[in-house]
Order: structure tokens, then C-alpha cells, then sequence
């Protein structure tokens, strides 16, 4: 009995926690969307899906809290809920990221901006398959997916650096551009971030498939 | 294992028969000095009988045979010229139900070094302070030592049972859930006397609290139906056995 309601309530946490990388992702195709078109009403559907995001937060913690004080769960139980734990804070920074991204859109939208860096573009992209390969390796254990994800990182910091030098070089040049670099400069800033996050996610799931502590970063 | 030199016992292939009944089948495992080696495993896997055979407990039980090699300090516990009584003192045990003597604390802890022939009241006296404290009982008997032992609590019952155990100085301690008869509080008084006693002593404990065993010990032996299935150092068996049986016993998932 005691067994079967612990992998009950150890499923519906997964279940859950699969639940939040889904929102948390389709958060981030949007918010690239979003930027790629500078669409301000897709950037706002993002903004307001973080109070959700915030919910399953504290939803997901409280619940796997729960399961270690009822069921003191053992070795692969013990690795899942603990890196549950560390993963959902992860994602939860992700998804702030969004917002961020989100916010920044909007703002730069209102400001009569037309369109969006190539590179930062990229970046975007980047940012969703590193959000997906960690939501999929959540559900299917896959972790042969996260070979790719040291490289994308790795290119989402060349990127950010591009940004960065493009940004600052058009700002010396008009001056009069430089609060639209800055929120340029800002959403590199956050997809990078966003990029550093999935790699711990990844690191953290790699060890609750096969117990190895492993580095992508 | 990693120092072989370090080995107080060596259990080399050993297989034990109740008559017909084959309890223990080539079990193998390393007792490291100065360590907690904690067995677990389903009720009958043999954890019980590979402890009780390290100190030839299973002598007196009829038609029990033992084969292989069980060697304490490169001597075979079961070779012909062994002294069975000084095996017994060098290794003794603990067991699930504390068992005092019906007669005082004092006599309880220094019966043992009477039979085994000191006569001396002061030293005798010394033992019995010195065991009464190593098994941090001290304190709360020291002024009822000519009291009846059977008027302790069951956890301070099982504590004068550790201190008449060390009494006669052993160098290791065999413990066979000590603790499953005790309350929580005396439980965790168990298992930090257990962390303090491995700092001069060997200990082997046999328990079926899983967290006991990952709190406690520096190795653990994983046993079903007789046979040793992994053995490794403790925080390996709980965080990522290499058999998935492991896995699946300490999770919780069968046993």
C-alpha cells in the first residue's frame, strides 16, 4: 500500500514537473517568436504565463518535499526527486528569462522597431533547443541528446559576444540608437542566460539517469 | 577490497548448510578495520547467518556445516586448531533483543572479565567504568550500579549489553539489528555510540532500516536468497548501485 501510493505520488510529481518544461518552452518559442516579428501581443501572452510558472515553482517543491519527509525515497527515487528539485528552480529561472525577453520586445516594439538582430535571432533559436533537449531527457532519459548541448553553449556565447560588439559599435556611432541596443544587449544577455541554466538542467539530469556527475558548462 | 592489509575478518567463498538447506551461497566480503560494514537484504536472504557465522554462533545450532575460508587476522575461524571462546571474546555480539543478565548493572559488565579470569576488585572496577562510559551509559547508571539490570529502559538495556560486550575487550562487534526494538530516540543514541565505538572497534551491524545503514556504515553488503549480490562502499550502494536488484531493494520496490 505504502509503496503504491509513494510511485503514485512520485509519477504525479514527474508528471507535474513534465507539465512545467512544457510551459516553460512553449514560453520560449514564443518569446523568440515574439521577437523575431516583434509582436507585442505574443510578448505579452509570455509575461503572462510566469505567474503560472512561478505557481508550479512552489507547487512542484512543496510536493516533492512532501515525498521525501512520507516516503524517504532511495537511490534512483532519491536521485529523481533531488534533481527534480534543483531542475524546477532551472526552469523557473528560464521562464523569468522569458518574461525578460518578453518585456524587452514589447518595449522595443512601442519604440517603433521593425526587426530583430540576425544573431540574436540565433540566439533564440539556440535557447529553444537547449530548453528541449532538456524537457525531452526529463520524459524519455535520452541523455546521448546532451553530447550537442556543451557546443551550443559554447556557440551561444560567441553569439552574445557578436551581439555585444555589433551593439556597441552602432551606439558610438548614433547615439540616438542606444536604448534599443541596450535591450538588444539585455536579450542576448538573457538567452545566454538561458543557455547556461539548460546546461545545469542537462547536468543534473545526466546524474539522475546514471548517478555520474558530468560538466557541460 | 582497497587495503587488503587493513581486512580485520576476510570471508572468502564461504557456504553454510542448516542439514539439507543451503543458507549461504559463495559469499565473499572484506570487514575493514576501523569501519561500519552494515548488511542488508529481505528477511531470510542469510544476512543473519553470515554475521552469527563470523563468531561461530551457528556452531550450536545442529547439522550446520560451513565451507570456505571466514579468516580474522589471516587465521581461519574455523580451522582445527581454533579457539573457539577466544574467537568469541576477540569478536563479540549484539542482538535484536537486548538480553542483560537477570542481576545487577555492576555484575552484568564484569562477568565476563571474571570468567575470562581477572579477579582484581580495582581493576575490575576499572572495567566497569570504562565500558559503562565507552557505551555512553555512564552517566545515567553509575548511581544504581548494584540495581537490577532489567529495571533499565530497553535502549539503556541494549547499551549495557554494548558495554559487557566491550568488557572483555573484543576488537570487533558484531550487531544484529540492535535497534529494532527501540524506540527513535534510542535508536539515535545506538547509532552515535555505534559512529563513536568504530573509532577504537570494528563493527558489522545487520538492520533493516535502510537509512540506518547509509547513515551509519562506510560499506554495505546487499543480500538475497543466500548469495552476496554487491557489496561496495556505503554511499555508492545508496546513491548508484551498479545491479539494479540493489536498486530496486533499497528503493523499496520488493523484500
Amino acid at each position: 500500500m505504502r509503496m503504491k501510493r509513494f510511485i503514485e505520488d512520485l509519477n504525479n510529481l514527474v508528471g507535474t514537473t513534465n507539465g512545467f518544461g512544457n510551459l516553460v518552452l512553449s514560453m520560449a518559442e514564443r518569446s523568440v517568436y515574439a521577437m523575431n516579428n516583434l509582436d507585442a501581443e505574443v510578448a505579452k501572452s509570455v509575461m503572462d504565463d510566469y505567474a503560472q510558472v512561478d505557481y508550479l515553482d512552489g507547487l512542484i517543491e512543496e510536493e516533492a518535499l512532501r515525498i521525501l519527509m512520507l516516503f524517504q525515497p532511495m537511490v534512483s527515487d532519491m536521485r529523481m526527486v533531488a534533481v527534480i528539485l534543483k531542475t524546477i528552480t532551472y526552469m523557473e529561472r528560464i521562464g523569468k528569462y522569458c518574461y525578460n525577453v518578453a518585456k524587452a520586445v514589447i518595449y522595443l516594439s512601442d519604440a517603433g522597431v521593425k526587426r530583430s538582430y540576425k544573431n540574436i535571432s540565433a540566439m533564440g533559436e539556440l535557447a529553444v533547443d537547449m530548453i528541449r533537449m532538456v524537457t525531452e531527457t526529463m520524459k524519455d532519459r535520452d541523455i546521448t541528446r546532451f553530447e550537442e548541448i556543451s557546443a551550443k553553449d559554447q556557440k551561444m556565447d560567441e553569439l552574445r559576444d557578436l551581439v555585444l560588439n555589433k551593439s556597441v559599435e552602432y551606439m558610438s556611432r548614433d547615439p540616438c540608437c542606444v536604448d534599443v541596443c541596450t535591450y538588444f544587449i539585455s536579450i542576448s544577455k538573457f538567452f545566454e542566460r538561458i543557455g547556461d541554466h539548460a546546461c545545469k538542467s542537462a547536468e543534473k539530469i545526466t546524474y539522475m539517469v546514471n548517478g555520474k556527475r558530468v560538466n557541460y558548462n | 577490497m582497497v587495503m587488503i592489509m587493513d581486512n580485520v575478518i576476510d570471508i572468502q567463498n564461504v557456504n553454510l548448510w542448516y542439514g539439507d538447506h543451503q543458507a549461504l551461497f559463495d559469499v565473499s566480503m572484506p570487514v575493514q578495520k576501523n569501519k561500519v560494514t552494515a548488511l542488508i537484504g529481505p528477511s531470510g536472504c542469510g544476512k543473519s547467518t553470515l554475521i552469527r557465522s563470523i563468531n561461530r554462533m551457528n556452531d550450536l545450532i545442529d547439522g550446520c556445516r560451513v565451507e570456505g575460508r571466514m579468516m580474522f587476522h589471516g587465521e581461519d575461524i574455523y580451522g582445527p586448531g581454533t579457539d573457539v571462546i577466544k574467537v568469541r571474546k576477540k569478536i563479540g555480539m549484539i542482538f535484536q533483543k537486548p538480553n542483560p543478565f537477570p542481576m545487577s548493572v555492576r555484575d552484568n559488565i564484569t562477568y565476563g572479565p571474571k570468567i575470562h579470569g581477572i579477579t582484581d576488585k580495582d581493576k575490575l572496577e576499572e572495567i566497569l567504568e570504562k565500558s559503562l562510559r565507552e557505551a555512553a551509559l555512564w552517566e545515567e547508571v553509575k548511581d544504581r550500579l548494584d540495581k537490577s539490570a532489567m529495571s533499565l529502559s530497553g535502549g539503556q538495556q541494549q547499551r549495557l549489553c554494548i558495554a559487557r560486550t566491550l568488557a572483555v575487550s573484543p576488537e570487533v562487534i558484531l550487531m544484529d539489528e540492535p535497534t529494532s526494538a527501540l524506540d527513535p530516540i534510542a535508536t539515535s543514541k545506538i547509532e552515535d555510540l555505534i559512529t563513536e565505538l568504530v573509532k577504537e572497534y570494528t563493527v558489522v551491524i545487520v538492520t533493516h532500516n535502510m537509512q540506518q545503514a547509509a547513515r551509519i556504515s562506510d560499506y554495505t553488503g546487499f543480500m538475497y536468497i543466500g548469495e552476496m549480490v554487491e557489496f561496495d562502499k556505503t554511499d555508492k550502494i545508496f546513491q548508484n548501485p551498479s545491479k539494479e536488484m540493489t536498486d530496486r531493494y533499497i528503493s523499496g520496490r520488493f523484500g
